[in-house]
């Protein structure tokens, strides 16, 4: 899993599972995006109303609801070129059509798994960019490491910061979280009630995020923290409804292995 | 005295890396907005998780009949039933998410509207305007609007731990024709 070739591979390949469940599910919601809907673009172009003339009339064809499904479509096509492996263009074409998606839902769809996809498409761009001056070997280096930085760093963030939180530490977080969440509310004798499982859970996933940039020890350890990883991901889906968190950073872990084992 | 090895330098850098990071984290610093930077917030990720503990702005929708009365608000907290092949396609629970997102934004453009004569009409903002439809929406697929004549919608931030009840509201639309 450590060579880069292998590790490459994987990384595309993880990365086109990420970007096609995402592109599926925005052409499963077309209809939500129309003129008389809730994400009408009608409404949100008002966000650009002091950004030049040209630029406000190029995002409103952009966005009209035709252009956005064929873009959606050749995003679709994009993607899916990347089990065969990616080039410079496919990777510049993925990176700023996540860009338009992104400002046609306001910024961010998913919060967290569109920053991931982000920083896996903006390594992939690095790495195709840097090789045309480094070499492909440089820049893949260089794309990996960029990903890997960010990957890590989001894992040390999101638990130093639970551990600021007395909530956090005290276990009563964890069940207000999932309480309020898409699948709640919990049943009175839920498990996450009791302070002593609240509270070791919560521990449990704290110390592991913040240890987190101990995954660079080796390929072993990056291997075992990644695994955990994504146990903890497919607990965030199970209880959050969060798909797209589970697949944007899995698409990160062979960049992880990768580097934890180049020094 | 010989030089550290390129792996110990390499540690020392992560570590104070990591070091700034937590740093970052305790020293807050000045807040940058503007339209572009909202709109391309995803280039500069926070991970910040489920960090704290506190309000949750809720949405609530009430209709009125012909004779005039209303009925009580209901809350709009999205829900769903969780299946083992959502983790493949999920549209409708992420769109569901997206709406709370945005009845969030409302919450927060809301406090930052200014007050007094001046303040600003929450109608001019655009989440007003979205979540606007947002509530219709939501009531049509939840009830039988034929009867509904008007319907109104409300938010309200909800403390941790607490009730929803009407103190809580921020805003609150004027009756608005279905």
């Amino acid at each position: 899993m450590t060579t880069l070739s292998l590790s490459v591979r994987a990384l595309e390949c993880l990365c086109a599972v990420s970007l096609i469940i995402q592109t599926l599910e925005f052409l499963r919601l077309r209809t939500v995006t129309q003129n008389e809907q809730v994400w009408s673009w009608q409404i949100q172009r008002q966000q650009l109303h002091d950004s030049p003339r040209w630029l406000q009339k190029s995002v409103d064809w952009l966005y009209r609801d035709r252009v956005h499904h064929v873009h959606l479509l050749i995003r679709l096509a994009a993607a899916a070129t990347l089990f065969f492996g990616s080039n410079l263009a496919i990777s510049v074409a993925l990176f700023l059509s996540t860009l338009l998606i992104l400002i046609r839902w306001r910024g961010a769809f998913n919060g967290g798994s569109d920053f991931m996809t982000v920083v896996v498409q903006t390594g992939m761009v690095i790495a195709h960019g840097a090789a045309l001056v480094v070499g492909p070997v440089m820049g893949w280096r260089a794309g990996l490491w960029y990903i890997t930085i960010h990957a890590i760093s989001s894992y040390f963030i999101s638990g130093s910061v639970k551990l600021f939180d007395v909530h956090w530490r005290d276990g009563r977080a964890l069940p207000f979280f999932i309480d309020g969440a898409i699948f709640g509310p919990l049943k009175p004798d839920s498990l996450f009630y009791k302070r002593w499982f609240a509270i070791l859970s919560s521990w449990s996933f704290i110390l592991w995020e913040c240890s987190f940039p101990l995954a660079l020890a080796g390929p072993t350890w990056a291997a075992l923290w990644c695994l955990i990883a994504a146990v903890f991901h497919f607990l965030v889906f199970w209880h959050f409804g969060l798909n797209r968190f589970f697949w944007a950073w899995c698409a990160s872990f062979p960049a992880i292995i990768y580097c934890s084992a180049q020094w | 005295m010989s030089l550290p090895s390129t792996p110990s330098i390499t540690s020392l850098l992560f570590s104070v890396y990591f070091c700034l990071l937590i740093a970052a984290l305790v020293y807050r610093s000045r807040i940058v907005s503007g339209p572009w930077f909202f709109l391309l917030r995803s280039f500069f990720p926070n991970w910040r998780f489920f960090h704290r503990v506190g309000a949750v702005p809720v949405l609530f929708v009430r209709t009125s009949t012909a004779e005039g009365a209303w009925q009580a608000w209901q809350p709009m907290t999205p829900r769903a039933q969780r299946r083992l092949s959502q983790c493949w396609h999920n549209p409708a629970i992420n769109l569901a998410l997206a709406n709370q997102n945005l009845v969030e934004h409302l919450s927060t453009d809301i406090q930052a509207l200014p007050d007094g004569a001046n303040g600003a009409d929450a109608r001019t903002l655009i989440t007003y305007q979205c979540v606007q439809r947002l509530a219709r929406q939501l009531l049509q697929s939840s009830q039988d609007t034929h009867a509904i004549r008007q319907y109104q919608f409300q938010i309200r931030v909800v403390p941790a731990f607490a009730d929803a009840d009407e103190s809580t509201a921020t805003l609150t639309s004027p009756a608005l024709t279905w």
